[in-house]
């Protein structure tokens, strides 16, 4: 059985290409309401998630929301372009 | 005696004669007063909706030209009736164009603002499930988020009843209210306020 693991907050981002989505930061949309994360060198999503949410143990709800670039929890990418929900 | 009788009819011609002089414009200024009624009343409809003063003012003015007609003064109805059509007309024209600003507005809202209040609503359900805010943000910053939704919510919900029952003018004017409160959430949110809510 598949056993949803914790990311490892002190995992290094795999440095490769952006495959994060960047329709929406275009601005074409001018009530688009969505909030970006641009993945920095150290970052996990444990950590992304107790910046914006004060608990990094909601990192799946970031997960979760990026489900169409994202495999792995524990596999981010610098640069990658993130939905906060 | 003869020269008695000549001056009664001189003077009995003569009266008819004044009498047929005014009398011949009431036909032409009941009619342009009932041209400029119609006018009126043809652009009452949709003009009373979105530009309810200027209708008023039109009316006044109509109802102080029927005094005038009641009073014999043709001569007046007859210049302000014509004034009275075209203004109506203009009315008519100003309505349709501003109702056709206000439903390309609505339709900028309401495609738009329930996508704005679905992210404020996500990221209050996920802060309220997190055992600490981040950094910056208080317990009771996150209360007043909570009950400005609330608000937004309830306010989103009138402006689209107001659409549905055909008050444009009401449900622009409610939406951009929400407009207004969804940017004070977003900031006390720490989220970023889309162009939209900015103007």
């Amino acid at each position: 059985m598949a056993e949803k693991k914790n990311p490892d907050p002190w995992a290094i981002p795999d440095i490769g290409p952006d495959t994060g989505e960047k329709k929406s930061e275009s601005g074409a949309d001018a009530y688009d309401a969505t909030q970006w994360h641009e993945v920095q060198k150290g970052e996990t999503l444990w950590k992304i998630a107790e910046q914006y949410y004060g608990d990094g143990n909601l990192y799946p709800k970031i997960f979760d929301a990026n489900r169409d670039t994202l495999k792995d929890p524990n596999r981010i990418n610098i640069g990658q372009k993130l939905r906060i929900p | 005696m003869f020269r008695h009788v000549y001056s009664f009819i001189i003077m009995i011609l003569t009266a008819t004669l004044l009498a047929a002089c005014g009398g011949g414009d009431k036909g032409p200024a009941e009619t342009a007063l009932k041209a400029a009624e119609a006018a009126i009343d043809s652009a009452k409809g949709e003009a009373s909706k979105y530009m309810p003063d200027q209708v008023k003012s039109l009316e006044s003015a109509l109802a102080a030209a029927r005094e005038k007609l009641s009073k014999g003064d043709y001569k007046a109805v007859l210049s302000e009736a014509p004034t009275l059509t075209a203004k109506a007309q203009e009315l008519a024209s100003a309505a349709a164009a501003k109702k056709a600003e206000l439903t390309k507005s609505w339709e900028g809202l309401s495609s738009g603002m329930p996508r704005v209040v679905e992210a404020i609503q996500s990221r209050v359900d996920i802060l309220s499930q997190s055992k600490k805010l981040p950094a910056g943000m208080s317990a009771e910053t996150l209360a007043q988020a909570k009950a400005g939704l609330n608000e937004i919510t309830q306010q989103w919900t009138a402006a689209t009843e107001a659409s549905k029952g055909g008050n444009l003018m009401d449900a622009v004017s409610k939406a951009s209210s929400v407009k207004v409160k969804a940017a004070e959430v977003l900031t006390l949110l720490k989220m970023p306020v889309p162009e939209a809510l900015k103007s």
